[in-house]
């Protein structure tokens, strides 16, 4: 009796909810810290238990997620039914306008092929492409990735490039088996290496976790047309020179912005861009040797 | 058995939540915007029955929503999401003989400290303190997308038996 009220009276002075739901409460609190000082600390390890996490569920949230991609998809294209036929007389205008460019896109190539012949260039190779499925938009309000259904048994390694049919997207951050963890553009992490095309100025794109990454590293007096085309420059190797990722915006307080040329709210599938064959890269696991 | 049974809805409600809670919605004006939906079933099952979701449950579900999301620093929904389950458990005495505006009202007030909770642990251990206009966003979905999913919750509430009942089943399995 006289250890209970004891074992009462303490509790009530401790700072710590010493039994009852408060207790497991605080303990899941501490466990939670620890994690977090854990994948702070130790981000590869994390690193490697997300990856196996998402080849376990990638597949699952596909699969949920499927229909929801579709109605949301669905939806958006009956509410802008009206919108349909503008946008379908603006395409089959840009159809002929891109039948000229095809032409003009023959002739350059054969004049091209025939200079480079003269000259000897050393070009950069032409690269595989690995297309995948995008598994879910797998992200949240402070890591903008996507899931997607190509692994290391598909070739999709740590580092490659990612496109969808207009522009960059991101590049492959995990690779597990079977599914792959894209880092957006447009997370707050990522750096893109980037070309402003007509003046050749270089620059680095930064996410901002916004629908716009912004131009960084320019030099101070640098000024660049609105609506300038921004390509992957390729320096440090990962990307590949000459990617499309956009156009510039310059905002009101005079920060450059990018307007990418990939819809992400439209995309269903991405390609990958594999670089095995690239006599500049060395041999073996790319996702081990950039770790 | 039949009690298991009516435990299906509530918890199958929560799956597609969580679900939910992996996919972003995205907007003209903010990009692409994930609301807090399983937050949502947290606060409404810690007020009117918080027994549904132990603390081991809500870290479990919490720690898979960062492992899913890619998110550097793992555990940080786990860390909010049990908080908010033993704070809004601590007061659900006065919670629970609220009106439904005073309910929105709390999730209002949840919804935004988690978030400037999460904000302030990713920027302390990143050292990136990101733009809060999406985060703002974010509660405001969140906030728009409340009173329907209280409505589902309040169905699959009104299908679970007695809370008695859970105690007795609790009890037969040990």
């Amino acid at each position: 009796m006289k250890r209970r009220s004891l074992s009462k009276s303490f509790s009530r002075i401790s700072p710590v909810p010493l039994g009852g739901r408060g207790f497991a409460s605080f303990i899941f609190v501490l466990v939670a810290m620890a994690s977090l000082i854990f994948s702070t600390v130790n981000p590869q390890g994390a690193g490697a238990v997300r990856a196996n996490v998402a080849d376990a569920l990638g597949p699952v949230l596909g699969t949920i997620s499927k229909p929801l991609q579709s109605a949301a998809l669905f939806v958006r294209d009956v509410s802008g039914l009206s919108e349909l036929q503008a946008e379908n007389a603006r395409l089959e205008q840009e159809n002929v306008r891109l039948r000229e460019w095809y032409q003009t896109a023959l002739l350059l190539e054969a004049e091209n092929k025939s200079l480079r012949d003269l000259l000897h260039v050393k070009i950069e190779p032409e690269h595989r492409y690995i297309t995948a499925r995008i598994l879910a938009d797998a992200g949240s309000n402070f890591v903008k990735s996507l899931l997607v259904e190509a692994g290391m048994n598909d070739g999709a390694n740590k580092g490659q490039a990612v496109v969808s049919g207009e522009g960059l997207i991101g590049r492959v951050v995990e690779s597990g088996r079977n599914v792959s963890r894209v880092l957006l553009v447009t997370d707050i992490n990522s750096r893109v290496p980037v070309l402003v095309e007509d003046s050749r100025q270089h620059a680095i794109l930064a996410g901002q976790n916004d629908t716009l990454p912004a131009l960084v590293h320019l030099p101070p007096d640098s000024e660049i047309k609105n609506g300038a085309r921004i390509i992957t420059s390729g320096n440090g190797g990962l990307f590949p020179q000459g990617l499309p990722v956009g156009r510039v915006m310059k905002g009101a307080d005079g920060v450059y912005k990018v307007q990418l040329f990939a819809d992400f709210d439209r995309l269903l599938h991405v390609r990958i861009v594999d670089r095995s064959d690239d006599p500049n890269l060395r041999s073996g696991n790319l996702g081990e040797e950039l770790d | 058995m039949e009690v298991r049974v009516r435990l299906v809805a509530p918890y199958s409600l929560m799956l597609v939540l969580f679900v939910f809670s992996t996919i972003s919605f995205s907007f003209p004006v903010g990009g692409s915007i994930h609301a807090p939906f399983f937050l949502m079933a947290i606060y409404y099952w810690a007020i009117y029955r918080p027994t549904l979701i132990p603390p081991w449950f809500v870290f479990a579900a919490g720690l898979m929503i960062d492992l899913l999301s890619g998110i550097d620093t793992v555990g940080i929904s786990a860390l909010v999401f049990v908080v908010v389950q033993w704070v809004v458990a601590d007061q659900r005495r006065y919670l629970m003989g609220q009106s439904f505006l005073m309910i929105w009202i709390g999730f209002m007030i949840v919804s935004t400290a988690a978030m400037v909770m999460s904000w302030v642990v990713f920027g302390l251990l990143t050292g990136g303190w990101l733009p809060p206009r999406p985060l703002g966003f974010s509660i405001l979905l969140g906030m728009a997308l409340f009173p329907l999913v209280s409505i589902l919750l309040n169905l699959t509430h009104k299908i679970l038996p007695e809370p008695r009942n859970d105690f007795m089943l609790k009890a037969k399995s040990r």
